[in-house]
C-alpha cells in the first residue's frame, strides 16, 4: 500500500509542525500570558468536547447504555477517593453488564 | 535516571497505561484488518501519536492521499493550543524534545501535575511520563496487530470506551483539584453543535468548532 506511506510519512511531518509551532508561538511568553490561558482552554474544551461527542454520538454502544458506564464510573471515582482504576473499572463493568442487560430484555421482549 | 524522570514514567504507569494500551490494542487490529503492514501501524503510532488523525489516515481510500493528510491533520489541530499551553510549564533546554510527545493523555497529565513541581523538573517529568506511556503505545500497537482476528467484536468496542471514560474521569479529577471548569463546561456544551453540522463534514471539524467556540468563551468569561 503505497498510497498509504506517502500519507502517513506526509502526516507525521504535518503532526511534528504543528507541535513545533505551538511550542514556538508561546515560547518567550510567560505562563500568565492571554494567548496561554486562550490556548489552554481551548485545549481543555477540545477534551471535554471530545469525551461528550464520543458519549452521544452514534456508535457501537447504546448512548444510555455509555450513559450509564460513564454514570457508574464517575461514581465509583468518588466514593473511592477520587482513584481512577476502580472508577474505569467500575464504569466498564457497567457498560457491559447494561448493553448485556439490554440485550436480554430485547430477546426475551413480547 | 533523574529523579523526576523516573518519578514521571512511574506516574504513567497504572491508569493512563491501561487506557494508553487498550486503545492502540484496538488500532493495532485495526491495522492489521485494513490490510497494512506492522511497520506501517508502528510508525503511525510513534510519528503521528494521536488517536483521531491515526484512524483518519487508516479509513483513507486508495488515490486520496492528500485529502487523508487534510483530515488527519484536522483530527490533531489540538495539538498546536496543547502545545503552547504547555510550552510555559516545560521550558527550557529539555523542552525541544518534548515536542514530538504533545498528545492528548501526557498533556493532560501533564497539565495536572507539572504546576506542583519545581520547574526545572517539569521538563524532566513529563519525558519520563510521555515516553513511558509512547512507548506502551508501540508495544500494544504490535499485540493487537499480533491479535486481530482472535479478539472478540465485544472486546474490540469495550476496548474502544476505554479512553473515553479514562478522559471523562482526568476531566473530573482535574475538576475535583479546582481546574479549568469553565473550559471543560464550555467544551461540553458546545459538543452538541458538532452534531448540528451539515450531513458529510468530517467529524473533525465539529470537534474543532466545538474546541473553539466552547474555550473561547471559558477564557472571555475567564477574563471578566
Amino acid at each position: 500500500m503505497d498510497h498509504g506511506w506517502a500519507s502517513l510519512l506526509t502526516a507525521a511531518l504535518a503532526m511534528l509542525l504543528l507541535r513545533a509551532t505551538g511550542l514556538a508561538l508561546a515560547w518567550r511568553l510567560p505562563p500568565s500570558h492571554p494567548a496561554i490561558a486562550w490556548a489552554a482552554a481551548v485545549s481543555e474544551a477540545a477534551l471535554a468536547a471530545w469525551v461528550v461527542l464520543a458519549l452521544v454520538s452514534p456508535g457501537s454502544w447504546p448512548v444510555m447504555v455509555r450513559l450509564i458506564g460513564v454514570g457508574a464510573g464517575l461514581a465509583a471515582f468518588l466514593l473511592s477517593g477520587r482513584l481512577l482504576l476502580p472508577g474505569m473499572a467500575a464504569g466498564l463493568s457497567a457498560l457491559w453488564a447494561a448493553d448485556t442487560f439490554l440485550r436480554w430484555t430485547e430477546v426475551f421482549a413480547p | 535516571m533523574h529523579p523526576a524522570t523516573r518519578q514521571g514514567a512511574t506516574e504513567a504507569l497504572g491508569a493512563h497505561t491501561i487506557a494508553m494500551a487498550a486503545t492502540f490494542i484496538a488500532f493495532g487490529v485495526a491495522t492489521r484488518e485494513a490490510g497494512f503492514s506492522l511497520g506501517w501501524g508502528l510508525t503511525s503510532s510513534a510519528a503521528i501519536y494521536g488517536m483521531a488523525g491515526q484512524m483518519v489516515l487508516l479509513g483513507a481510500q486508495p488515490g486520496a492521499g492528500t485529502a487523508a493528510v487534510a483530515g488527519a491533520i484536522m483530527a490533531n489541530a489540538r495539538f498546536m493550543p496543547m502545545a503552547a499551553a504547555l510550552a510555559p510549564l516545560v521550558r527550557g533546554p529539555l523542552a525541544p524534545f518534548c515536542v514530538p510527545f504533545v498528545a492528548i493523555t501526557p498533556w493532560a497529565a501533564a497539565m495536572r501535575n507539572l504546576p506542583g513541581l519545581p520547574a526545572p523538573d517539569r521538563a524532566r517529568w513529563f519525558l519520563g511520563f510521555a515516553l513511558t506511556v509512547w512507548t506502551i503505545g508501540l508495544i500494544t500497537t504490535a499485540i493487537g496487530y499480533a491479535l486481530a482476528g482472535s479478539l472478540s467484536s465485544g472486546v474490540l468496542r469495550l476496548l474502544l470506551m476505554v479512553n473515553v471514560f479514562y478522559f471523562a474521569l482526568m476531566i473530573a479529577a482535574g475538576l475535583s483539584r479546582g481546574g479549568p471548569w469553565r473550559a471543560s463546561l464550555g467544551g461540553a456544551l458546545a459538543a452538541p453543535l458538532a452534531l448540528l453540522l451539515p450531513a458529510g463534514t468530517p467529524p473533525a471539524w465539529g470537534l474543532l468548532a466545538a474546541a473553539l467556540i466552547g474555550g473561547t468563551a471559558a477564557f472571555l468569561l475567564r477574563r471578566r
